[in-house]
């Protein structure tokens, strides 16, 4: 479904190594793809390149294929209908002078062509799914969690078929962290492909799929969630397992500065 | 937000002067007069064009409780009629350019490129065109009127709203919500005007007050100036000028509508300053919210 070939993505007037270089994978359609990786190791770039959204002064080259079709970022109302990207901070990506009810609305009536009425109900029906029962509420009065899944609830509603969800998990506890992975898991069963941007490879470990790891802008490694927690050949993998809590050894400092690539 | 965060502050004997006498509650105190103004001008029996010349110039009394004017007409019954010329007009000046200011400044700063180009060249041309000017070439051409008056102080103001409109769009447009929306697939118009539009508004409405204000005073002078209203409609700037001659004998005559000028001026002035601190303050509750790091 998603194809990358091959993506680098560099700043437009600086000669110095690329952010992002030579990512390639492919997610089939209907599963999970996890980047892992730290701060600053390129992967929401890659979001946005994907998107079609980069800042300005960032270029990218490569192949980016969806669906049999060539897609390259920029033609951001092009891709609105296929890829739904769930932005870094949730709270932030609300429409803070809308409730939550009709924003989920909006994207029932708008892209999907909906009546007002029915959109509303077809909205307070998907917010009640994710347990958010008292819709009328704005963006500042919901929880970090609440936000997430109001969220959430308007990648169900959308039509996209790929879902992009950049750091679901940023700062909450670990409760509504394994609430939200289920939330991403009951995405597919929708019918939609997830790709989980997260620094947490627990997060992996329970969505599945596909993982890739991230290291200085490169994919050093990737393949399936459970060979590569089994048996991860890259030491950098190795040590970002090794500091999964229940694995019992802890690591003050992953220094990314310490791996080669 | 707010109303939650009202609940939680202790009000002390300081803080209750500084309310009563914050700029909120002095501009609406100082806009009641106006208004009464405005009330007066329904009870039967004022007629504000209705001559008696026995009794011209005379003094406040009972019967007139402002006096009359040079022609004996009740001086209260045209300030109050006055009230929906000169407030009214200046009310429909500042709403009507501000929402021109507000559209074109949102398309400008939200689509950018060659619109934003073109638009900014607009508002250059503008506001390089002294608006008193404009006034006086329209109001020779077509023979004044309020309404001519109005469409050109729209032309001449719309440009203040339309560059703030610009930039605060111009900024929300990087704003992460707006970018989900746009990713989301939702249309140009509906990004204007439910994502944008709310934002825009709240820097704007200080702005308009003041507009407000500004437009009367703008009415009073072209008035003062003989162009504008015709002559037996009362307007608070005619009215001024129409009593400059018996200024010794009944001062009364310009100085009461030049004193509601001053008022009706002050309290919107005032009751921007107040719309401006709730701007201010909004942005400090919205900007601790958004103090976070996105990293790459």
């Amino acid at each position: 479904m998603l194809q990358v070939q091959n993506l680098s993505i560099r700043q437009t007037y600086n000669g110095r190594a690329p952010l992002v270089q030579n990512v390639s994978f492919d997610l089939q359609g209907n599963r999970f793809l996890t980047l892992v990786g730290e701060t600053g190791s390129g992967k929401s770039l890659i979001a946005k390149a994907l998107a079609g959204i980069l800042p300005p002064g960032l270029e990218q080259e490569g192949k980016i294929k969806f669906n049999g079709r060539d897609f390259y970022g920029g033609i951001m109302n092009g891709a609105a209908k296929e890829i739904f990207l769930m932005p870094q901070e949730s709270a932030l990506a609300l429409n803070p002078s809308m409730s939550i009810l009709s924003q989920v609305a909006e994207v029932f009536r708008w892209p999907l062509g909906k009546g007002r009425f029915q959109s509303k109900k077809l909205a307070a029906k998907t917010l009640n799914l994710l347990g958010l029962s008292r819709t009328g509420q704005y963006p500042h009065q919901l929880s970090g969690g609440m936000s997430q899944r109001s969220m959430l609830a308007m990648a169900l509603a959308s039509p996209a078929r790929l879902v992009i969800a950049d750091e679901p998990t940023k700062g909450l506890d670990a409760g509504l962290k394994d609430e939200v992975v289920g939330l991403l898991a009951a995405l597919t069963e929708k019918g939609k492909t997830v790709m989980c941007i997260t620094h947490d490879f627990s997060v992996a470990r329970k969505l599945g799929g596909l993982v890739a790891v991230m290291l200085k802008g490169k994919a050093i490694e990737q393949g399936p969630a459970e060979k590569m927690l089994s048996s991860p050949n890259h030491e950098y993998t190795r040590a970002l397992i090794n500091a999964l809590p229940e694995n019992g050894l802890i690591s003050w400092n992953i220094n990314p500065a310490g791996y080669n690539e | 937000m707010f109303s939650s965060r009202r609940k939680l502050q202790v009000t002390t004997p300081p803080e209750i002067s500084r309310r009563i006498f914050s700029s909120k509650v002095a501009g609406l105190l100082l806009l009641l007069v106006p208004l009464a103004a405005g009330l007066i001008s329904l009870a039967p029996g004022l007629d504000p064009l209705s001559q008696n010349l026995m009794h011209r110039l005379s003094s406040p009394s009972l019967e007139h409780p402002l006096g009359t004017d040079h022609l004996g007409r009740c001086l209260l019954a045209r300030i109050a009629h006055g009230t929906y010329i000169s407030m009214g007009s200046a009310l429909l000046i500042a709403l009507c350019s501000a929402a021109l200011g507000a559209l074109l400044g949102m398309i400008a700063g939200y689509i950018r490129g060659i619109v934003d180009m073109g638009i900014g060249r607009l508002v250059d041309t503008t506001l390089a065109f002294p608006g008193i000017l404009l006034a006086l070439m329209l109001a020779g051409l077509t023979g004044g009127g309020v309404l001519v008056l109005a469409a050109a102080l729209i032309i001449t103001t719309w440009p203040e709203y339309c560059r703030l409109a610009r930039s605060v769009s111009r900024t929300l447009s990087g704003a992460p919500y707006v970018q989900a929306g746009v990713l989301t697939g939702f249309t140009t118009g509906f990004i204007l005007r439910r994502y944008l539009l709310p934002q825009v508004i709240r820097p704007l409405l200080p702005l308009v007050s003041l507009g407000v204000g500004k437009a009367i005073l703008a009415l009073s002078s072209l008035g003062f100036l003989g162009i504008g209203v015709t002559p037996p409609a009362p307007e608070w700037g005619a009215m001024i000028s129409a009593g400059l001659p018996y200024l010794r004998e009944a001062p009364h005559l310009a100085m009461f509508p030049s004193v509601l000028i001053f008022m009706t001026v002050l309290g919107f002035i005032l009751l921007s300053g107040h719309f401006e601190k709730k701007d201010a303050g909004f942005q400090h509750a919205s900007s601790a919210k958004s103090e976070h790091q996105t990293d790459i």
